[in-house]
Parts: structure tokens; sequence; C-alpha cells
């Protein structure tokens, strides 16, 4: 008998690489939630000697700004070209791009306390950079992903609306399929 | 770097992980499940295992789980087969008849969950036994007695039709 089962398997093209870029930008909108690593510890260290304090009859002591502050580091993923930093804004499908050169990526720092979040280490790692056809790349510049996707990176000093103008100005480039 | 495995693991498995949901939920409400089983991957990413499929599908039951009930409603024969018929594929080059495409789903529909669900995580979504029995929360010995059992249950349903020579005019 033939496998009738595996003939009817879904093909699983269905999915149009447009909407599961959609898709992705909506999942990477949301942060991770920040790692507190030794928070807890700290928190208990912190009682045990507020209680100690009061039964000396020093009052209760609350803890400083040092004890009490949580581990919170920015991760946004950056790249660097020519002393330009750029920071990761949607990933995109762009039809019309130029390889640019070489950008250092950033490496992420947040498990620990007094974490630096993104930075760029002293030897970072390198990608190729690409621009995007009518745009210019002193603003905004793209990283390919899997599947001719490109994470947008826009300028970190650029203001909400060129980031919201350069974004819609890619939207519609795109070259409809 | 965390973001680069997990776009990695996105453009590996979104299009299974869709496919899966899409037979419980229907082709409108399978991106939103999908988009969740990776929402809750990215949140609690280090916990995700290396094989990431597996661990996407349990996410992706939770939240079929939680779509029904949100809904209010369990989902009957008419729709579980309405949603295999979507989900299973329907192409032209396809070696099968109508009547087995038919013949073969219904069968599908109508058996226990646990049969069904053990079968097409195996047969569709590619999983082994030892992952469809984690997925399933049961013993891979349990696994492979519900595939078999719904092995059986799906080729006596086919077999008057192979019996009769009708496979021979496929679609």
């Amino acid at each position: 008998m033939r496998d009738v089962l595996n003939e009817l398997r879904p093909r699983v093209e269905r999915l149009t690489r447009e909407r599961s870029v959609e898709m992705l930008n909506a999942v990477l909108s949301h942060q991770p939630p920040v790692r507190r690593r030794g928070r807890n510890s700290v928190l208990v260290v912190a009682t045990v000697l507020a209680i100690a304090a009061s039964m000396l009859g020093f009052g209760l002591i609350i803890g400083n700004d040092e004890q009490e502050s949580p581990v919170t580091a920015d991760c946004t993923p950056m790249i660097r070209v020519d002393d330009i930093v750029y920071e990761l804004r949607r990933y995109e499908e762009v039809n019309s791009a130029t390889p640019l050169g070489q950008a250092q990526l950033s490496e992420c720092e947040d498990t620990r306390r007094r974490s630096r979040g993104s930075y760029f280490p002293d030897d970072p790692r390198q990608k190729n950079a690409w621009s995007f056809e009518g745009t210019n790349p002193d603003r905004v510049l793209g990283i390919r992903q899997a599947g001719g996707i490109f994470s947008v990176y826009i300028a970190t000093d650029a203001t909400d609306n060129e980031i919201q103008r350069i974004l819609h100005e890619l939207k519609r480039s795109r070259t409809p399929r | 770097m965390d973001r680069e495995e997990f776009e990695h693991c996105w453009h590996e498995h979104v299009r299974r992980v869709t496919a899966y949901a899409e037979r419980h939920v229907g082709r409108d409400a399978a991106p939103d499940v999908a988009s969740a089983a990776f929402l809750s991957a990215w949140l609690s990413w280090k916990t995700v295992p290396d094989t990431a499929l597996p661990w996407l599908i349990s996410a992706a039951r939770g939240h079929i789980r939680n779509h029904s009930r949100s809904l209010r409603r369990q989902i009957n024969l008419q729709q579980r087969l309405q949603f295999l018929d979507q989900s299973a594929y329907l192409g032209e080059d396809a070696a099968v008849t109508a009547e087995e495409r038919f013949t073969a789903l219904t069968a599908l529909a109508s058996m226990p969950d646990g049969d069904r669900e053990a079968l097409l995580l195996i047969a569709w979504e590619g999983l082994t036994a030892e992952e469809a029995a984690k997925v399933l929360g049961c013993r891979p010995g349990a696994l492979r007695t519900r595939v078999h059992r719904a092995r059986q249950r799906l080729d006596t349903a086919l077999l008057p039709l192979s019996s009769t020579g009708s496979a021979e005019n496929t679609t």
C-alpha cells in the first residue's frame, strides 16, 4: 500500500516570506526579560542586616541603591561603520541592496551587575554591511540575514520621525513579487 | 549572540510550527499561535534546547489550548476534518485520489486525539518517537503504541480502496 499519509504531508511553503518577516518583527519587539542573577541573595543579606540593626536599636535600615538596584542592560544590537553607530530597528525584505563594506558588530553584556548592555569589544566581530537604494548610508544600513531578509540599522542619533520615514521608504521601495 | 540564534531558529522552524498550528486552529489563527510559541521561546531563550522544534511545538500546543478555551468551545469532528483538509497537501503531484484523501483525513479526524497527534507528530512534523513522546508527555513506548494503533486504523480505512484498484486513478 502506498504511503498516503506521506503524500498528504503539509508543504510548509504556504507562509509567505513577507508574512514571516512581519511576524518576526512583532516577536522581537518584545525585549527578553533582564536576568537578575544574584539578586535574591542580595535581598536575603539586606534583610538579615536590617533585622540585626533594628535589634541593636538603630532602626530598620533599608538597603541602599547599590543593593536594591536590579541589573538592567539594554542589549539592542548595534553596528559601527566609519565611526557611525547604528541601532537595529526592524527586519525588512529589501530587493535592492548593494554591499558597502565591513561593519563591526556589538556584543551584549547583561548578566552582571552594572552591565554595559550593548558594547563594541576591542576586537569586534565583523559582517558585510549593505546600503539600500535611495537611502543615505550614513543614516541607514542593513545586515543580510537568512532568506534574503535584512536587519535594518539606523543611526543612533536619528529622531523618531526620521526613523519612521526611513522605514516607510524601505517598505515602499519593496517591489511586489 | 542570542538574537542571531533566535533568528536562525525562526527561519528554520516557523513554517513547520505554523503548519502544525494550522491543523489545530485553522489557517486564519495559525500565524498567531506560531508567533505566540516563538514569543515564549524568545522570552525564555536560554531554556530552549538546541533541537528547538519539539519545544516550539509543545509551546504551540499550550497556546492552542488557550485559544480553544478563549473561544469556549471544543472542536468537533467536522471542524477537525476541515482543518486537516486545509493543512494536508493538495497538489497535482500528490499521488492520491480524491477518495483516498477524503478517507484518510476522515479516519484521522475520527481517531482519538492522542493517537492522531502521535502519528502526525512523526509523519507530518518529522519528530522522532522520543521527541513526540516529550511533546505529548508520555513514555516513548506508549507513544509507539499510539502510533501503531493509529496506523492500523488508517490502513484499515484505506484497505478497501487499494483492493478495488481505485488508487491507480490519481488526481
